[in-house]
């Protein structure tokens, strides 16, 4: 089995108000295609109710870090009440969408993801001893990019739906002493 | 033909089927057209081995349609791709839309895709114990199924295929999340 570390859990971003929900969805996609993400979409619904459109999307995309390491996040998107509506902008008239929309970010690292360490019992053990006291700062490093990734997808959000400007350096995790980086 | 020990599916969030669904108004007699035309586009061989239709309540009709195809990459790999409608509560409804009346219909529609790549789809190494030792090993150690160029390259390729397929028809539906930005993989 794959060994499975969490490093983000349940990140939320709540929004409510006008966006343009098929921009927001390219620019998700942009973004983890920049970040050399595999793309993943495992669930996409799309109900057309009176009150406005419900959408629930789910990515779950992936990078291979090394043979070892996987950095995978799971993205969740729910809208409700989505309504087409023409606004003006500079002048000319614009179709946007009204709504709310709800972001759950998780992130999580795995090792040993082709399961080469566990075709028998003593190399189990070994990798748990090198994952706990040799590798683990390199352990750290990736935990560190999965945040860094999550944490700039999220500014880029909140960016695009204008709830901040945008700041050219992501958030990260809380800072490591040097001796714990690589 | 090859046993289902043969077909490979990758060992990460991909091998995942892609699910769309969407609940409203659309042409369904055109979504058919469009995934039958893009099977044939991309050269797939294209079947439909199973069609039901029943009429089980006035809510509507219900519909399940397979839709497979496979297209031969070379003498030893085969990809196999499958399309599965599952639709609810049909209804015909009559629509003007840009002053003409168009026949849509009224559904909850499921889309499932998946796909796999068979090897040895001729079935040239069933031929004896040997051979099959001897596939196993070429599969292994030669071609490497995980990461080599069954996994990398073989498997990439349909699995970008598939979400192409994906977004023709999220496109299609004119869903709001539309858009791919790894249009140019493959």
């Amino acid at each position: 089995m794959v060994e499975k570390y969490l490093v983000v859990d349940k990140l939320r971003l709540e929004y409510e108000g006008l966006f343009n929900v098929t921009e927001l969805y390219k620019m998700i996609d942009g973004y983890l295609r920049t970040k050399s993400y595999d793309r993943s979409e495992p669930k996409n619904v799309e109900r057309v109710r009176p009150e406005g459109k419900f959408i629930d999307i789910e990515l779950f995309p992936w990078r291979k870090l090394t043979d070892y390491a996987r950095s995978r996040i799971r993205i969740r998107i729910v809208m409700t009440d989505i309504k087409e509506v023409e606004v003006e902008k500079e002048g000319r008239k614009v179709k946007m969408n009204q709504g709310k929309v709800q972001f759950t970010f998780d992130g999580w690292l795995d090792t040993d993801y082709e399961n080469k360490w566990e075709s028998k019992p003593i190399l189990y053990f070994l990798r748990g001893v090198v994952d706990k006291f040799i590798y683990k700062s390199y352990l750290d490093g990736y935990m560190d990019v999965i945040q860094q990734d999550i944490n700039h997808l999220y500014t880029q959000i909140k960016a695009f739906l204008n709830l901040y400007r945008y700041s050219e350096s992501p958030m990260t995790a809380p800072a490591y002493r040097a001796e714990d980086r690589f | 033909m090859a046993g289902d020990k043969d077909r490979f599916k990758a060992a990460t969030p991909e091998g995942m089927p892609q699910i769309i669904k969407y609940d409203g108004i659309c042409d369904i007699d055109g979504l058919y057209k469009l995934i039958q035309q893009w099977f044939v586009d991309q050269g797939f061989y294209f079947e439909e081995p199973t069609i039901k239709h029943k009429v089980p309540s006035p809510a509507g009709a219900e519909q399940d349609q397979d839709m497979r195809g496979w297209r031969n990459v070379n003498e030893y790999v085969r990809f196999n791709l499958k399309v599965y409608l599952k639709i609810r509560d049909l209804k015909e409804i009559e629509v003007i839309k840009e002053g003409k009346k168009k026949r849509l219909s009224k559904c909850r529609l499921r889309i499932y895709i998946a796909g796999d790549i068979e090897l040895d789809w001729q079935g040239k190494f069933d031929k004896s114990p040997f051979l099959q030792q001897l596939k196993k090993f070429y599969n292994k150690y030669i071609i490497k199924e995980d990461e080599g160029i069954i996994g990398g390259v073989w498997w990439d390729q349909l699995y970008y295929r598939m979400f192409k397929l994906t977004t023709i028809i999220k496109e299609f539906l004119d869903m709001e999340s539309k858009g791919n930005a790894y249009y140019d993989m493959w």
